[in-house]
């Protein structure tokens, strides 16, 4: 199956995100100060930022099924869901969500990661269960 | 604070084409001027608010052939302008660093024979790179977050899309009474739930019309109001909230949003409670930003914002008056300049057929980007003398 959606790719901030995304590892920025871990796009913390390992666990914080393509790369891919997680480490992630079960919120969510033939590997959401 | 609002200036207003946002804002600040009994040339302040074209700036300065302005500035903070627009015209006059402040927004995103969601579709960018990109790929767009806001409401707090059907049924009620208005054919629950998912759960009557078109006021001081031309809307109270949502554990996002201090912070400064308020109009560019915002300004507890709508309280005869031309999902969307311009008529006593019979105080709410901004001003056909 082909992965819906346009090429994307790093930036000089998230390359060791979407190297370790290439090895289906997801990373986090952690606070080398106080050990709290944020969400990808956070740069600032008490103390420098370094990209930890995540168990890769998640619950449901909330979901959309997307009927209209947000981007022409969806036009095929319709209706499909997409979903703010909160990894166990606490930060919230949004991603495409598969899975046949019907979600609530705090449904278990494992991440894997899609590996589309042009552009970088990132992070999918796979419902485990409602 | 002592400042009013004695001009008002509405475009013509919807599928109307061929005239940039450049156009639009223009011509509503001649309107505006001209309806306030003013001319350009007592104008001294100007600020300007664009949308999606994003191409009305300080340029129109001199494109009104406006000189030596004391005050001029371009602002954004998207849906929360016209309250923020307000607020720094208010101070202005206030402190005497300009006698009359144009604020106008305008937008040009329609063409002809496009539908509206082409309308943005052809201007959207999109993040390719980076962390924002993995909103991309995950399928985000503006419409989609605020989905997932919609979604977390309703299942933490029960709110169900029959509830976000009222919304929008009430407000078509209040559309049919406008002539202003686009959509005034009557709507029903079973239209709303059987009209088309755009992201589930919300449908396409969920979401706020697109429009052509430019609105401003123009302010002045409290003291100066009564010489001119239209009764003196007054302001009482301003507000806005700003939440920065984490994207972490604990987040409100989806919950309560900026509105919860920013209503509070403009009750605070007018003197009153939710209970003096006669009428209400909301930023609504989705039918659950009405619910929550109903529920942030606390006119209902945090949850029963669906069904207060539902049992009918916001529709024309209910308790509190909501959105009362059809606001941006049955009248025009014309970002926060839609509640503000019908606050103006509501609070003047001049909306005809729709007149609210009591509009002392009159409590108006932007919002802005995906819940990230909100604005908030009370204003009212009395004046408050100065407070320190």
């Amino acid at each position: 199956m082909t992965t819906p959606g346009p090429p994307i790719e790093a930036d000089a901030a998230t390359a060791p995100f979407f190297t370790a995304a290439a090895r289906d590892e997801l990373l986090l920025p952690r606070c080398t100060g106080c050990r709290e871990w944020h969400a990808p796009d956070v740069t600032t913390c008490c103390g420098p930022l370094e990209w930890a390992a995540s168990t890769a666990r998640a619950t449901l914080v909330t979901w959309a099924v997307v009927h209209t393509a947000p981007h022409p790369d969806f036009a095929d891919a319709v209706a499909f869901r997409t979903a703010i997680v909160e990894l166990v480490e606490g930060p919230w992630l949004q991603v495409r969500l598969t899975g046949t079960d019907e979600p609530v919120a705090g449904s278990p969510v494992r991440i894997a990661f899609a590996h589309p033939a042009e552009g970088a590997s990132y992070p999918i959401g796979v419902l485990e269960g409602p | 604070m002592d400042a009013a609002i004695v001009g008002l200036g509405i475009t013509d207003v919807g599928r109307v084409y061929g005239r940039s946002a450049p156009d639009f804002a223009a011509d509503a600040v001649r309107r505006a001027v001209a309806d306030a009994g003013l001319t350009l040339g007592d104008v001294d302040g100007l600020l300007v608010s664009s949308g999606t074209t994003r191409d009305v700036d300080v340029s129109l300065q001199r494109r009104l052939g406006l000189r030596d302005l004391r005050l001029l500035s371009e602002m954004q903070a998207f849906g929360a302008t016209a309250g923020a627009m307000l607020a720094h015209a208010a101070t202005a006059v206030t402190h005497g660093l300009a006698d009359v402040v144009a604020c106008v927004f305008a937008d040009a995103p329609r063409r002809a024979g496009e539908s509206s969601g082409a309308a943005y579709a052809g201007r959207r960018r999109y993040a390719l790179t980076g962390a924002p990109a993995l909103r991309t790929v995950a399928g985000g767009n503006p419409t989609v977050q605020y989905a997932l806001a919609a979604r977390r409401h309703m299942q933490t707090y029960g709110t169900t899309s029959e509830q976000l059907g009222a919304v929008a049924v009430a407000q078509r009620r209040w559309a049919a009474l406008n002539p202003l208005a686009e959509m005034r054919r009557p709507l029903t629950l079973d239209e709303h739930q059987a009209s088309r998912w755009i992201a589930e759960p919300l449908h396409l009557l969920d979401c706020c019309l697109v429009s052509n078109g430019g609105a401003a006021v123009v302010v002045t001081r409290g003291d100066r109001a009564a010489d001119l031309a239209r009764p003196p809307v007054h302001v009482l109270g301003l507000g806005q909230g700003h939440p920065g949502y984490p994207a972490r554990c604990g987040s409100d996002f989806g919950l309560t949003t900026g509105a919860a201090r920013s209503g509070a912070d403009a009750l605070r400064m007018a003197g009153v409670r939710t209970g003096d308020v006669d009428v209400v109009e909301l930023y609504d560019c989705y039918t659950y930003t009405v619910v929550v915002t109903l529920e942030d300004y606390g006119f209902c507890a945090k949850g029963e914002g669906g069904p207060f709508v539902a049992a009918g309280h916001t529709a024309p005869g209910g308790s509190l008056p909501v959105n009362t031309g059809g606001g941006q999902l049955s009248g025009y969307y014309l970002w926060g300049m839609t509640p503000l311009t019908e606050a103006v008529m509501q609070a003047r006593g001049d909306a005809g057929e729709r007149q609210v019979p009591k509009r002392d105080v009159v409590m108006v709410s932007g919002n802005g980007g995906i819940l990230d901004h909100h604005s908030t001003v009370i204003l009212s056909p009395h004046r408050r003398e100065a407070r320190r």
